[in-house]
């Protein structure tokens, strides 16, 4: 691209008129620091990772470089922003998620030991600001589909409302505070000790609680996950599908107690209906079960965009 | 520090050759498939098509098909289905929403290659993202009409009402071969 502006300032404005721009300033894409992108992943940068919706422009490794950049991802995040991405090329129907109305996006979940490698927040407050890695990490993604997807809201997507997750929307999970094995083996044949990334289409968190009453005990956690799952899902997420369970710590600590996650998961497939019966998921597999958050007596459920058919997908991230 | 900027690329160029059906010469006899989104009304004009279309136009039939789901194409089993019964045209409606729309144009788009003319009821709101997903395919031809948004809403009269005023539409898109240029309005 010819005239691309190198002052910040300049570039930041060409960004926006261009509609290349997420509103947020960037740091400028040079060559040096797209090339330190690169040296950290062994892969060509004309390499395509996929057809990108919903312009299906060609997402190279060196576009999603750029986009790392532009983000402010440090060079050593770069080799889970591409997995995401490589996880993504698996989804059969991404361009749903990305042009519907109802306005969903990838999150993007770290597992295993890059979780402390780049500082990820898997703790209090994670689906908030305050950490570089899960910033930049999601917003990498998020720049991907607005600079070469042109997914500008009004002709790129036309999503009603959209959720904040599509400025950025990456976190981990607490597996140190997790009595059950973590995510990425329940979506993968990979071993705890693997670092992945699980690519997850994604509308906001929806925060559960045990309810009101005195006493709670190990039944109104459950009561509390199921019935706030099915009554805040909707539209695209009322077909059977996954769902994702964010345990906080004190839902995960007193289930761990009585419960293997498997009997979390029955329970949920059980109890997670609507309509005359419906079930909200496939199976009790559907209920993906994973523990972040910091202390009090929340969690989260992230409804997917089940009418779309796409399922979180986990790919090991290369060391 | 090098002080050229390597932004995204962002220039691609549409990857396929598009590929549209030869129109009909008339509908008088014509047995047609109408693929319905799912979406509220999608059924109520589908009866409105029905009648009007074997008064009007003298069509043999028009069959009825439902997508399991708006959001993603018609899946490989339902479109073996309609595409085994032979139909010389197919309506895909209601597309009101953005993965409606992304899944219309797919849809549209694998009729058409099958040598099976198509049109799309898509709600106006809509044109913009149809279009874009349309062009990036590179079938910035394939026949839809545009209906006023939302279309959810309306009760059977006004449901009636709007199939009378798409009728011709409808039969211009699926018979006239010059026609292939672009969006019909619902006028």
């Amino acid at each position: 691209m010819d005239n691309v502006p190198t002052e910040p300032e300049e570039l930041f404005e060409y960004l926006h008129e261009n509609e290349l721009s997420d509103g947020l300033p960037v740091i400028p894409p040079t060559d040096e620091r797209v090339a330190d992108m690169l040296a950290r992943v062994d892969r060509p940068g004309d390499e395509l990772l996929l057809e990108i919706p919903t312009s299906f422009n060609e997402l190279t490794v060196e576009s999603l470089a750029s986009c790392a950049v532009m983000a402010g991802c440090r060079p050593d995040y770069f080799p889970a922003v591409l997995a995401a991405f490589d996880g993504l090329a698996e989804w059969p129907n991404l361009r749903a998620v990305m042009a519907t109305t109802s306005g969903f996006c990838p999150a993007v979940i770290l597992n295993g030991p890059v979780r402390d490698d780049l500082d990820v927040n898997c703790g209090t407050g994670l689906f908030g600001p305050g950490y570089r890695a899960n910033a930049t990490i999601g917003r990498a993604v998020s720049l991907a589909f607005i600079t070469v997807g042109r997914v500008y809201p009004g002709t790129g997507t036309k999503a009603t409302h959209a959720h904040p997750g599509r400025y950025t929307y990456c976190f981990g999970e607490f597996e140190e505070h997790s009595p059950w094995d973590p995510l990425h083996t329940d979506t993968a044949d990979l071993d705890p000790g693997t670092s992945a990334v699980t690519v997850y289409p994604a509308h906001s968190p929806h925060l559960l609680d045990e309810g009101i009453g005195p006493d709670p005990d190990d039944e109104d956690i459950l009561e509390g996950l199921a019935h706030g799952a099915t009554e805040s899902a909707m539209g695209p997420s009322t077909m059977p599908g996954q769902m994702l369970f964010v345990l906080g710590q004190d839902h995960a600590g007193r289930l761990g107690r009585d419960y293997e996650k498997a009997e979390i998961q029955s329970y949920l497939y059980d109890n997670c209906r609507w309509g005359d019966d419906s079930p909200l998921l496939r199976s009790p597999a559907d209920a993906l079960v994973m523990v972040a958050g910091g202390i009090g007596n929340y969690s989260s459920v992230i409804h997917s965009m089940t009418a779309a058919g796409n399922d979180a997908a986990t790919v090991p991230i290369p060391e | 520090m090098s002080e050229h900027i390597n932004l995204p690329g962002s220039d691609g160029e549409p990857t396929s050759d598009a590929t549209y059906a030869d129109r009909l010469d008339d509908l008088e006899g014509a047995t047609l498939a109408y693929v319905d989104w799912g979406k509220p009304n999608g059924e109520e004009l589908y009866d409105c098509f029905e009648r009007r279309f074997t008064e009007e136009f003298g069509i043999d039939e028009l069959r009825y098909y439902r997508k399991p789901t708006p959001s993603s194409p018609i899946p490989g089993e339902l479109m073996t289905e309609i595409m085994a019964a032979e139909p010389d045209g197919v309506i895909l409606a209601i597309a009101d929403c953005g993965s409606c729309n992304s899944s219309v144009v797919v849809d549209a788009k694998t009729v058409e290659e099958r040598g099976v003319p198509t049109v799309q009821v898509i709600t106006d709101k809509f044109l913009d993202l149809n279009t874009r997903i349309a062009e990036s395919y590179g079938y910035e031809k394939l026949p839809l009409i545009t209906v006023d948004h939302p279309t959810r809403y309306l009760d059977s009269e006004e449901v009636d009402t709007l199939a009378e005023r798409i009728q011709w539409s409808v039969h211009t898109q699926l018979t006239c071969e010059e026609c292939l240029l672009g969006p019909a309005d619902d006028g």
